[in-house]
């Protein structure tokens, strides 16, 4: 379907306004509306499962900038501008842009000379990168938004010769929050497509001497886990184990507040000492987003306390049944070694198998990145950003202009600075703020509509598909190839009642059955019960520990590289990702067939 | 003329340390028994000895061939019928000669009575693998088995039970060397004409459900990562002979996964009739011509033989399979041949990778490649 024949929802209407201008697809019959027209608009249900509140999108628009700044500009990818943005119906779709063929040739020696640097030294820019990341968060920690304007400015102002006041601070705090966030993305990129690339290059080179291997086996060369992405889910463990050397895990299987359960441990001494534990661990390692980070739902551990609490009693559960929690990283890094030996044993050509080497080398080399800055960006920053939203969210309910706190998530980031002028101003003079009059009743259309985008299914592709999909990104991540466009422009044509299967990636190997449970909202997540099979529009890393208790892993988007393939592969149980629109046919309830070994979702009854 | 054979002095002059033993069971054989036994007969007892599951039997020897000639008056009778042929291989009107005197000396060594001595040891052995298999009368395969560099193709019979049937059958594998094919081959590269012995493997018959060939490489690509098993329902015959579309399986070798799958049409098989006592191609019936003839795990469990037999040889091998119908999962997968796949292994196709001398360099060159 053409993007802009998709028809509106019905009570929508003036959706657009809650967005930047520049991510609507076109209205005129301009050269922009011929461009979308002919491009490839996939959704990307990798990282936003739910449609994007107005704020929310800052992290689409800081990436949108940076990836294809660091594509395009900064190592002068040659044959690559990186990828463009839309939205629809508050939904993001994403296209991959090419530059034009005489530019290719221009970019080479640049391209050669940047990302050598780079490959050289991965190891030791990988440090300075860690210091440069920690500097953005420490300064995130700093900015703060008083939660009440006082009726006087503070002494300070006046003898200490500032020759400013609160307000000058105010404007500037959020001016540098929103900064910060830019830096967070440009960093992101400054590291993740080198290691991207490191990954793709030896999948292909894989490919090219094994032609049947499968993306899971060379997945399984590549494991690696010792990035800081593991280690909140491991925290948890050691609580857990914790818990049950101090005999005092009755005490918090009983509770699912965590503040219930502190008031009854504060009663025991080796309570008081779990806590304390807790209280040494969770600044950064409860810095966890409690989903994939990319929307303000998505709050820290630290912010919502109940979420680790189910984690760590499910763990308690697991270890009284003399199960093992911790990941079995010994055993996975074995038979990653494994692997890797057999395959180079097949290799008959001794220069092959030299290159083969250096590729696995290289791409293992890289792997630092992808397994550790998702807690530094996604997770970390991302919490750190909402918390401040809130803060300024509360400062604008004392002034009259939002009815709660989390309503400024229904503005996006250029909205919300006339409206900081606004009440900064009607604090001195006295004359109620303007937004007051209007704000509120704005905020509750804005309500209005996310309902009704959240109860439609974003189509999985638009637009025209290309002969062939070369964009190794695309197809490694979002999992996007020619012969998954072609069923997903397919599948949108299909009711989903009829559909009785799905094909998708074998993510993970294996066959089970078992109960479909539908996750869309994170709420649904701590409901999965012993066997549940998990359908979601994807998963976050966060969702880690419910692959504790679920039997088997359905995802809509995603390629072989994705999250859900990872740690499904990691906790060896069938997963099928990419499966187009899975949350939209199969229902809760719904008696499933994984089978991981080919890539198929068989519903085998109807709930 | 040297392309007469004396099989008395041959037996004095060549190998006196076993002169006198012609018969052994599988366990007692391996490789290095390939020119005493045959390649086919050593190889089930390599198999066998190696802890492979392997229908159990017992082998005749080059020697068993060689006393049955001279004991039982054949080999001089087929002097005599020779001494009077005259044909030119090259000519192809002479093809028919060929034919002929192939039904002449069949007739011959068909009519020959097995000698008292050979018939009370094969009876012996065949008596052993009864009672091993828990059954009287066993029914067994007598298949041919050439020894190293051998060039002729010779008989198998299949469902063979009972004593007096053995004997026949083991009598008609040995004059299966006097096929018309196997005649002419040996006059055209000058080998003897009145002589070939061959060894006689005799095994369970497995209860066959479905049976058929795998390699340990692509034989398609080369590609040394992948197990091709080719499969369909019945005896192994339908598949071995190329006479029916069989289902494919393509199985990683390093992870043992199935990565292709193709379920064919079956719609005959290779089979015993009961009817006729005798086994034939007969139609499947239509609601199995589709099913897979091997569930996965079958499927998977013979891609690790597979790759266990490749480790125990060190090459690719070309393997035969065969699953039984009633015994349980993993009893019940057979291997009844194996021998080192040629074209591949022979072929060194050098490397397919590129590069320009750095890995990070690659990468750029790898996104450059990749749209043009």
């Amino acid at each position: 379907m053409d993007p802009h024949e998709v028809p509106p929802i019905p009570g929508t209407e003036g959706w657009e306004e809650m967005y930047p201008y520049y991510y609507l697809f076109g209205k005129e019959k301009t050269e922009r509306e011929k461009y979308e027209s002919g491009q490839l608009w996939f959704y990307d249900g990798v990282h936003y499962p739910v449609p994007m509140h107005p704020l929310d999108i800052i992290w689409d628009d800081m990436w949108h900038l940076t990836l294809s700044g660091f594509v395009s500009k900064v190592f002068a990818i040659p044959n690559s501008n990186g990828i463009d943005h839309r939205i629809l119906n508050g939904y993001i779709y994403l296209s991959g842009t090419f530059p034009p063929k005489e530019e290719e040739e221009r970019r080479v020696p640049y391209v050669q000379a940047r990302t050598g640097h780079y490959y050289e030294k991965y190891e030791e820019l990988y440090e300075i990168w860690l210091t440069k990341m920690k500097a953005v968060i420490d300064e995130m920690k700093t900015i703060q938004f008083p939660s009440v304007l006082p009726w006087v400015s503070d002494d300070s102002y006046v003898f200490e010769h500032k020759g400013y006041f609160e307000a000058d601070e105010i404007l500037r705090a959020y001016d540098r929050m929103i900064e910060l966030a830019q830096r967070a993305w440009q960093l992101h990129m400054e590291m993740d497509g080198l290691a991207y690339g490191g990954y793709v290059n030896f999948i292909y080179t894989m490919r090219d001497l094994f032609p049947d291997i499968t993306d899971k086996a060379i997945g399984q060369m590549l494991t690696g886990f010792s990035g800081e992405m593991f280690r909140p889910p491991a925290e948890l463990a050691k609580l857990a184990q914790l818990a049950i050397d101090f005999s005092i895990e009755k005490d918090m299987l009983a509770y699912n507040k965590w503040t219930d359960m502190a008031e009854k441990l504060q009663q025991s001494e080796p309570g008081k000492e779990w806590l304390a534990k807790v209280e040494e661990v969770r600044d950064p390692w409860f810095e966890m987003s409690i989903g994939g980070g990319w929307h303000h739902m998505d709050v820290a551990w630290n912010d919502n306390l109940d979420v680790p609490l189910a984690h760590i009693k499910n763990y308690i559960q697991r270890l009284k049944k003399g199960e093992a929690i911790e990941r079995p990283v010994k055993e996975v890094e074995e038979e990653s070694k494994r692997v890797a030996a057999e395959y180079r044993s097949l290799i008959d050509d001794e220069k092959d198998r030299q290159i083969f080497d250096e590729r696995l080398q290289l791409a293992k080399r890289v792997s630092i990145f992808p397994e550790s800055h998702q807690f530094y960006i996604e997770n970390w920053f991302h919490v750190m950003f909402y918390r401040k939203a809130k803060e300024l969210g509360q400062m604008f309910v004392s002034r009259d202009v939002l009815k709660d706190k989390e309503d400024i998530f229904y503005l996006n980031r250029f909205e919300i600075y006339p409206i900081l002028y606004d009440v900064l101003a009607s604090w001195c003079t006295g004359v109620p703020a303007i937004a007051q009059y209007e704000l509120p009743q704005k905020i509750e259309r804005r309500k209005q509509i996310y309902t009704k985008f959240k109860e439609w299914n974003p189509p999985p592709a638009l637009g025209v598909a290309p002969e062939v999909v070369t964009e190794p990104n695309q197809i490694v991540l979002w999992g996007v190839t020619s012969e998954k466009i072609d069923m997903w422009l397919e599948a949108s044509e299909t009711k989903a009642e009829d559909v009785s299967q799905l094909k998708g990636f074998a993510g993970s190997a294996g066959v089970v059955e078992g109960p479909a449970h539908v996750c869309l909202e994170l709420e649904e997540i701590a409901k999965l019960k012993e066997g549940d099979i998990l359908v979601g529009r994807m998963t976050a890393a966060s969702w880690a520990p419910a692959f504790n208790v679920i039997a088997a892993c359905v995802t809509d988007i995603g390629g072989t590289f994705c999250h859900a393939a990872i740690v499904a592969r990691e906790y060896k149980m069938p997963a099928v990702i990419g499966v187009g629109n899975g949350t939209a046919v199969i229902k809760t309830g719904d008696r499933l067939r994984v089978d991981g070994d080919n890539g198929i979702v068989t519903i085998l009854e109807r709930a | 003329m040297g392309v007469t054979y004396d099989p008395v002095s041959d037996m004095i002059g060549a190998k006196p340390m076993n002169s006198t033993k012609w018969i052994y069971r599988f366990d007692e054989l391996g490789s290095e028994h390939n020119d005493m036994v045959g390649k086919k007969c050593a190889q089930l007892g390599e198999m066998t000895k190696a802890g492979f599951n392997v229908p159990p039997g017992f082998a005749l020897g080059l020697q068993a061939y060689e006393l049955f000639m001279k004991k039982s008056g054949a080999h001089e009778d087929i002097g005599h019928y020779l001494a009077k042929f005259e044909a030119d291989p090259n000519n192809p009107s002479d093809l028919p000669k060929y034919d002929k005197a192939s039904k002449i000396i069949r007739a011959i060594i068909e009519q020959k009575e097995m000698p008292e001595e050979l018939k009370d040891s094969i009876y012996k052995y065949y008596d052993e693998l009864c009672q091993v298999s828990g059954v009287s009368d066993v029914s067994v395969a007598t298949r041919s088995a050439g020894p190293s560099s051998h060039p002729g193709q010779y008989e198998t019979f299949l469902h063979v039970q009972g004593k007096p049937e053995v004997i026949t059958n083991i009598i008609k594998v040995w004059s299966s060397t006097f096929n018309q094919r196997s005649i002419h081959s040996r006059h055209l590269t000058g080998l003897p004409l009145d002589y070939d012995p061959i060894g006689v493997a005799v095994l369970k018959m497995v209860n066959s459900k479905a049976a058929g060939v795998m390699f340990t490489l692509n034989p398609a690509n080369g590609d040394r990562s992948k197990i091709i098993i080719e499969g369909n329902w019945g005896l192994g015959e339908s598949v071995v002979s190329g006479s029916v579309t069989p289902d494919e399986w393509i199985v990683d070798k390093v992870v043992i996964e199935i990565v292709k799958c193709t379920i064919s049409n079956k719609t005959l098989e290779f089979t015993f009739d009961e009817g006729s006592g005798r086994t034939r191609m007969l139609d499947v019936a239509s609601d199995r011509q589709s099913v897979p003839c091997l569930t996965e795990e079958e499927v998977l469990e013979l891609a690790r033989l597979g790759k266990k037999l490749e480790q125990h040889y060190g090459k690719p091998q070309d393997i035969e399979w065969t699953i039984d119908r009633d015994l349980p999962f993993s009893e019940n997968i057979f291997l009844v041949q194996t021998r080192p796949e040629t074209i591949w292994s022979k072929k060194r196709s050098g490397g397919k990778l590129k590069t320009s001398g750095s890995a990070s360099r690659d990468v750029i060159d790898f996104y450059r490649n990749l749209k043009a």
